[in-house]
């Protein structure tokens, strides 16, 4: 994971990364197998709809019904989990493809990202209704993207790579001082 | 005259003296005025003129209802025209110009009096400018058009900051006056998650005015400790200058708040922002806008509203006039009369148009040794820049005179309208209530939400209660019916006591006197902005437009930026007398949003200069910013159109590119182009039915040319696709088309053959893809080393997956240049490095780079067909001699039912052919009609047209390919161009492939 | 500005991130379809106001097409269900029903 750029201003720091592992794993969910697969591999289970699953190496985030991306954090990994997923999933109807360059990722911190992130998505960020272990995809200004929380300061946003540095400059624009104030 | 005293003022801080400049009068206020009351309390009563007349105006009302005081604010770029005085926070430094006036305010040239009025009646320009046509153009329209609107537009862009916010709320509560706080108390204490939004820069609305007192505390001090009590509510948020603008379908709100004055006072960096949310329940306490009464010369200024009158007394500490005339049909407005005459100030008279009222305030006022006439009406307001005295009369009766009191201000009241904009914009129905003199909302057409349930609650009055001792109650039981629709939230009631007033009945009355005739009623006013007058609704009428919705168009009644607040009711009732209806039979004029004007740049939000729409970039993006690269936008993309050198023009540098490319060797970045994986046990046969040739006998390893239509049959996309393995095709897609095709298969996939076992992924941004073209382009794969790329290896439709310079890669064997070509994909994060690579190793070979013109250069020499130049949404392959990739073995696929239609095989279709010119120097027009050509008389039958045309430097002349009726029948034939002033291109129809026609060099 | 409830994530989805779809259960007619059966299902489309069966995409969520009752009139919506169902399902017309006890199913 790769640090590109960043951007800091009083209420928040904005990250932009690339390099970070991501594998598309498509599949039928309720496959007794294929469930299997996905636990000898990650050590994580398929995730409810709307949430994403974590421990220290990976996330395991719901997509679709029939597709989840996992975000590999520990660097050099991607191509040995994509190797085991592959060889665990043979013969079942299933797709796993390494996608690490078609996103980029965004981290945010600072108290107030979710009044940042209300600027551009109609999601329901109240603490109520989106938690830690959410995962929504939904657009942000004109940009589709993906979020989840980190910690209670801090985010996650994926988006498609051609469009990050648009999406950066969103950001940063967003971000700039005297136009946050506080309302979650 | 109009001044600050000492009494009153609520709202002022009279430690923080604020100068501001009206006209370039440099004036003063204070901290909490309004430009409005900053303006009077230095005796501006004339501050504007109307839009037809240009007559003399003054300020009517207090709040966001006043039709007059419209001014222009700033300079420069922050320069803002048409801002009404009354909703404007006062700002140090502030710059104020009146508008609508040639020459000064005092002296307008402009100004139309009574006389030619007359000559400007209601529909006058729908009559008047008809005939002859001619002069429209050149007389009327630049007449009217610079009469038009109303401020100066600003010269400059704008360069505040402007952003939309989304939110999600329990409960909305729309005004915070004393029904509005009284909610959201109640609401905040059951827990709820509550948003209180306020239009004006206070808390409190009509109450703060008031001096009555909450369960024994004063009301000012009451709103101060409910809002500090609210405060403390982690639950409940309180937003000022905040005003709900609209109510759309889903429960859908936008919320327009100003921050203004945070942003001049360096606390903001946003201007205006947009709320965009969604609330379970709105609870509307908008309150009520007071109408005024109509008699002749009821515009000038000094005539306000008695509301308006007792705000900018006891908020601002104005007093409007030394000598107050009140007249009124009700008993709210005895208010104004004993607060100015407690205040020391002159009330000489009080006109009632009632017979009598028995109501504790006319009584109060009788105490305090004030006079009223009772069955009296105005007759004449006298002056005119400003009121100097009444002319009184019976209100039964024509006018005559009874008594003149001298004055220099009317404070006037003709009852009082439930504010319900926002109850009807989502589709709930008013109500006429004979008793209050207002419409009410009718509950049983309420606005509906998603479910079919009711969603907005009006409280206060809003609702009818305008007394405030009722209001309590009002609220307990509102707040009771809402929170049924929130499981296991419980109502936490505050009991709440206020002394009842006794009011008089309020009567119907709003024309004084009431037989006024005609001479009267061209002075009477209704919608002030727009001069529109009790003659002109009868002369409307008179000519059949009876129907409200008519009658508002013709008249432009209500049509002006306050949209009728304060006429529509007045203007309503009249219609009902004239045509001899009850007002609720006559109906009302839709209400639509915007409640009150928003700013254009609240609703742009963000999305200015480079966030106006999303830019995508391919990873070598800086790659070609640092090369020079001039830009074609390509759906979102930015892509190289070419590489001009500093000494070239761009068509110089596009030839160079080609000649290059077709010479040794050139690079393409070609990431843009869509990459789709269809995998599963059923991906051949899911690609037969989308691609029009059979894909699922294609050979592991190889391409093949592919095309798509739509169910029309009509040709959308195309590209190449690869078979990778046995159970996983990699489908190539156009540029713009990448999301397209990809929502396109899963539509299918998932809409219709979803048993079909296939998953499809768009890998578009995985590869950084890269096309090296020219005849030494596989000496350059074989430098970078890796693969065995050798001609008798790898075929043209060949594809290997392998390595290139150490970097992972899939290499393709196709050719849009129809020059030996390699198209070669690696993965996004190493595209940069492979790029450079390239040219490290290629320098040898001449390596350069080409854009997108080179590009196309390069396919139209060769015949090859571009989806959106031959395409235009109605061609079908075989129009485009691709009949060949249609397959006629395939019992399906999408476009083959529709292609067998019999116009599908009309032997007149357009089809694709060349064009030489034959004048070397000449250049097509892209899009330009075709004409059978032939000496003497031209036939003006169109042929066809244009698709694509070039200069093609590889021939060194003029190349076009066009879609003509008859098409290959046509081949060696003569057709012309028309061109301006009668000229013609001369060309000749020929093969569209006009270079290597073998394809000797691609397959090398 | 409409919401659905998107039946395969159950996200309530704002209008602004979904791709309406038209009319839904289009059967499609392929090759062997008579002329006028096919210009019916290329371009004869209801346009009633009143109950409507509707098709949707969720394009900014989940990515998967689904069906909404709703009608065109209220902007009622009686309820989202799969778009591999060829017609209204029970639920859906019962609800339907209930609140329009004089719709008749077309």
């Amino acid at each position: 994971m790769i640090e590109v750029r960043k951007h800091e201003s009083k209420e928040i720091l904005i990250k932009e990364f690339e390099g970070v592992g991501m594998i598309t794993l498509r599949g039928n969910f309720s496959n007794k197998s294929f469930q299997k697969a996905l636990t000898e591999s990650c050590k994580l289970g398929v995730p409810k709809p709307l949430s994403i699953k974590s421990n220290k190496d990976l996330s395991l985030a719901w997509m679709s019904p029939d597709e989840l991306l996992l975000i590999i954090h520990t660097d050099g990994k991607t191509e040995k989990i994509k190797k085991e997923l592959g060889f665990s999933l043979e013969g079942m109807h299933s797709l796993v493809l390494d996608v690490s360059g078609s996103r980029k990722i965004f981290m945010i911190e600072g108290t107030l990202w979710r009044e940042l992130l209300a600027k551009g998505s109609p999601v329901d960020l109240r603490k109520k209704s989106f938690t830690k272990g959410s995962f929504l995809r939904t657009r942000i200004g004109q940009v589709s993207v993906a979020f989840w929380m980190v910690s209670n300061n801090s985010v996650y946003v994926i988006c498609g790579r051609s469009y990050s540095s648009f999406f950066y400059e969103w950001l940063c624009n967003a971000a700039v001082d005297g136009s946050l104030r506080k309302f979650f | 005259m109009s001044a600050r005293i000492s009494k009153g003022g609520r709202l002022l801080d009279p430690s923080k003296r604020l100068s501001f400049s009206f006209n370039g009068r440099n004036l003063f206020g204070f901290q909490g005025d309004t430009l409005a009351s900053a303006l009077l309390a230095n005796d501006q009563v004339l501050i504007g003129r109307s839009f037809k007349y240009h007559r003399p105006r003054g300020i009517v009302s207090s709040g966001v209802e006043e039709p007059n005081a419209l001014m222009s604010l700033g300079h420069g770029a922050n320069f803002e025209p048409n801002r009404s005085a009354t909703t404007i926070e006062l700002l140090d430094g502030l710059e104020v110009i009146s508008q609508n006036h040639l020459g000064s305010l005092e002296w307008d040239f402009g100004f139309i009096n009574n006389f030619f009025a007359k000559i400007f009646p209601a529909g006058f320009y729908y009559k008047t400018f008809m005939q002859p046509r001619i002069a429209w153009k050149h007389l009327f329209e630049p007449i009217i058009r610079n009469a038009a609107g109303l401020g100066r537009a600003p010269s400059l862009p704008d360069e505040a900051s402007y952003e939309h916010f989304y939110a999600h709320v329990d409960v909305l509560v729309v005004g915070a006056g004393l029904a509005g706080l009284l909610t959201t108390y109640e609401l905040g204490k059951s827990g709820l998650n509550v948003l209180l939004v306020e239009q004006k820069h206070f808390l409190g609305g009509h109450a703060l005015s008031g001096d009555f007192e909450v369960n024994g505390t004063p009301i000012a001090a009451w709103i101060e400790k409910t809002k500090q009590e609210l405060a403390n509510l982690e639950n409940v948020q309180i937003k000022k200058n905040f005003t709900l603008v609209g109510i759309h379908d889903h429960r859908y709100l936008i919320g327009y708040e100003n921050l203004e004055v945070a942003e001049r006072l360096g606390q903001s960096a946003i201007r205006h922002r947009l709320w965009r949310l969604r609330t379970k329940k709105i609870v509307l306490a908008t309150g009520a806008i007071e109408r005024p009464l109509i008699f002749a010369g009821n515009d000038i200024p000094g005539v306000m509203l008695s509301s308006a009158a007792l705000e900018f007394y006891k908020l601002y500490g104005i007093s409007p006039g030394d000598r107050t005339v009140v007249v009124t049909n009700n008993d709210l407005a005895y208010l104004a009369a004993i607060n100015l005459h407690d205040a020391g100030l002159s009330v000489p008279l009080i006109i009632d148009v009632r017979d009598s009222s028995n109501g504790d305030l006319p009584n109060l006022s009788l105490s305090k040794g004030i006079r009223i006439e009772f069955g009296k009406g105005i007759s004449s307001v006298l002056g005119k820049k400003r009121v100097s005295g009444i002319e009184m009369c019976s209100l039964k009766g024509e006018g005559s005179v009874q008594e003149t009191i001298p004055c220099d201000s009317v404070a006037v009241s003709g009852g009082w309208s439930s504010t319900l904009h926002l109850w009807s914009h989502c589709g709930g129905k008013l109500i006429w209530d004979y008793k209050l003199n207002t419409f009410l909302p009718n509950s049983s057409k309420a606005p509906t939400d998603e479910n079919g349930e009711n969603f907005i609650f009006v409280v206060g009055s809003a609702a009818g209660s305008f007394c405030p001792s009722q209001i309590p109650q009002n609220i307990k039981e509102t707040v009771s019916t809402l929170l049924n629709d929130f499981q296991g939230v419980k109502q936490k009631t505050t009991k709440i006591l206020i002394r009842e007033i006794r009011y008089g009945d309020c009567d119907s009355t709003f024309v004084t006197p009431e037989g006024a005739g005609e001479k009267l009623k061209t002075k009477c006013f209704i919608d002030f902005q727009n001069d529109v007058k009790l003659s002109d609704l009868r002369l409307a009428t008179q000519e059949g437009y009876e129907s409200v919705e008519h009658l508002k168009r013709y008249t432009t009644l209500g049509m002006a930026t306050d949209q009728g607040k304060l006429s529509n009711i007045n203007g309503l009732k009249y219609l009902a007398n004239l045509v001899g209806k009850e007002i609720e039979h006559v109906g009302t004029t839709t209400f639509r949003p915007p409640y009150t004007p928003i700013s254009l740049g609240s609703i742009a939000g963000e999305a200015r200069k480079g966030l106006f729409k999303p830019v995508r970039k391919t990873p070598l993006h800086f790659w070609h910013e640092a090369n020079g690269a001039v830009w074609e936008p390509v759906g979102d993309w930015k892509r190289p159109y070419a590489y001009p050198k500093s000494n070239e023009t761009i068509e110089q540098a596009v030839a160079r590119e080609v000649t290059s490319t077709r010479h040794s060797l050139g690079i393409l970045d070609a990431s843009t182009l869509g990459k789709i994986i269809v995998s599963g046990p059923d991906a051949g046969d899911f690609l037969d039915l989308l691609y029009t040739n059979v894909m699922s006998n294609l050979k592991i390893g190889r391409c093949r040319y592919g095309l798509m239509c739509n169910e029309n049959g009509f040709l959308f996309d195309d590209g190449v696709v690869a078979r990778l393995s046995e159970e996983s095709f990699l489908c190539h897609t156009t540029t713009g088309g990448a999301e397209r095709v990809h929502s396109w298969m899963e539509e299918w996939h998932q809409t219709e053959w979803w048993g079909k076992k296939v998953f499809i992924q768009n890998v578009t941004e995985q590869y950084t893809q890269i096309t090296l073209a020219g005849p030494k382009s596989r000496l350059l794969l074989e430098k970078l080393g890796g693969s065995n790329i050798s001609s008798e290896n790898f075929k043209p439709l060949d594809f290997l997956e392998g390595k290139l310079a150490e970097i992972e890669a899939r290499i393709f064997r196709v050719s849009f240049s129809g020059e030996l070509s390699f198209e070669i994909a690696i993965p996004s994060q190493n595209g940069v490095e492979f790029w450079q690579r390239c040219f490290e190793v290629g320098s040898k070979f001449d390596i350069i780079p080409y854009g997108t013109e080179a590009l196309h250069v390069m396919r139209a020499e060769k015949g090859f067909i571009m989806i959106g130049d031959e395409t235009d949404g109605t061609v079908i392959p075989q129009d485009l001699n691709l009949g060949w990739a249609v397959s006629k073995k395939k019992k399906d696929f999408i476009g083959k039912r529709a292609q067998e239609r019999i116009f599908m095989a009309d032997p007149c279709r357009k089809t694709l052919v060349g064009l030489s010119l034959q004048n070397s120097s000449d250049k097509i027009p892209d899009g330009a009609a075709v004409i059978i050509g032939g000496g003497g008389k031209r036939s003006n039958e169109v042929i066809g047209h244009v698709t694509s045309t070039y200069f093609s430097p590889t021939l060194n002349k003029p190349i076009a390919m066009a879609l003509l009726k008859g098409g290959e029948k046509l081949r060696g034939k003569s057709i012309e161009i028309p061109m301006e002033f009668d000229k013609a291109l001369k060309a000749t129809v020929v093969d569209p492939k006009f270079y290597d026609v073998e394809g000797s060099r691609q397959n090398d | 500005m409409l919401r659905f409830i998107c039946p395969i994530c159950n996200l309530p989805a704002d209008e602004t991130e979904l791709t309406p779809g038209g009319e839904a259960h289009i059967q499609r007619k392929g090759p062997g379809s008579s002329d006028s059966e096919f210009y019916e299902y290329l371009f004869e489309r209801k346009n009633p106001l009143g109950i409507h069966f509707e098709r949707w995409l969720h394009s900014y969520g989940c990515g998967k097409w689904f069906h909404a009752a709703r009608c065109t009139k209220t902007m009622e919506v009686f309820g989202t269900y799969k778009a591999q169902e060829v017609k209204p399902p029970r639920h859906i017309i019962d609800n339907i029903k209930k609140k329009r006890p004089n719709w008749k199913n077309e």
